[in-house]
């Protein structure tokens, strides 16, 4: 209520909020993110005991790839297996 | 300097899309791991198998490895070499 009507006295101040609203919510979405999709967290070690498995020889799990046609050739790849 | 010459294949462990980070620790135990779990499901002469030693051996120092091994002998290793 009191943030409507401040915000409302100063409209210019609006993107400031935007900006940092959805900083705050990233930071707070960014590990959950994490908690659910990255290799090396385990969560459940009963049903999922080592996430890492789950990668594909031709999956890249890093942000930036400068070579994409690397992991795009891994795509026959067998994984040694017993 | 005799004649014929032997041409050396110099290879290390592949790489491997679980591990694409320099932190290789994973890597190293999880091809330690399955280098055993290879051995007790199919036997030690499994020619494959060799390639999950050859990987541990290129990756893991050696002390973990004789560390490991001494675990292993006695049983208090905590890692599950059963398939």
């Amino acid at each position: 209520m009191g943030f409507g009507i401040f915000l409302k006295a100063n409209p210019a101040l609006a993107p400031l909020f935007l900006f940092a609203g959805g900083g705050c919510a990233a930071a707070v979405a960014y590990p959950l993110y994490l908690l659910r999709t990255h290799p090396e967290i385990q969560l459940d070690k009963k049903n999922n005991p080592y996430p890492w498995q789950h990668i594909k020889q031709h999956q890249n799990i890093k942000f930036i790839n400068a070579t994409p046609d690397f992991y795009a050739g891994r795509k026959l790849l067998e994984r040694p297996s017993y | 300097m005799s004649g014929t010459e032997e041409t050396v294949l110099l290879t290390t462990a592949a790489f491997d899309a679980r591990f694409p980070n320099t932190n290789q620790t994973k890597h190293c135990w999880q091809n330690y791991v399955d280098y055993y779990k290879c051995i007790s499901a199919r036997g030690e002469e499994f020619a494959p198998c060799k390639q999950f030693f050859k990987a541990y051996h290129a990756l893991c120092p050696n002390e973990w490895i004789s560390k490991w091994d001494e675990q292993r002998e006695e049983g208090t290793n905590p890692s599950n070499f059963s398939v």
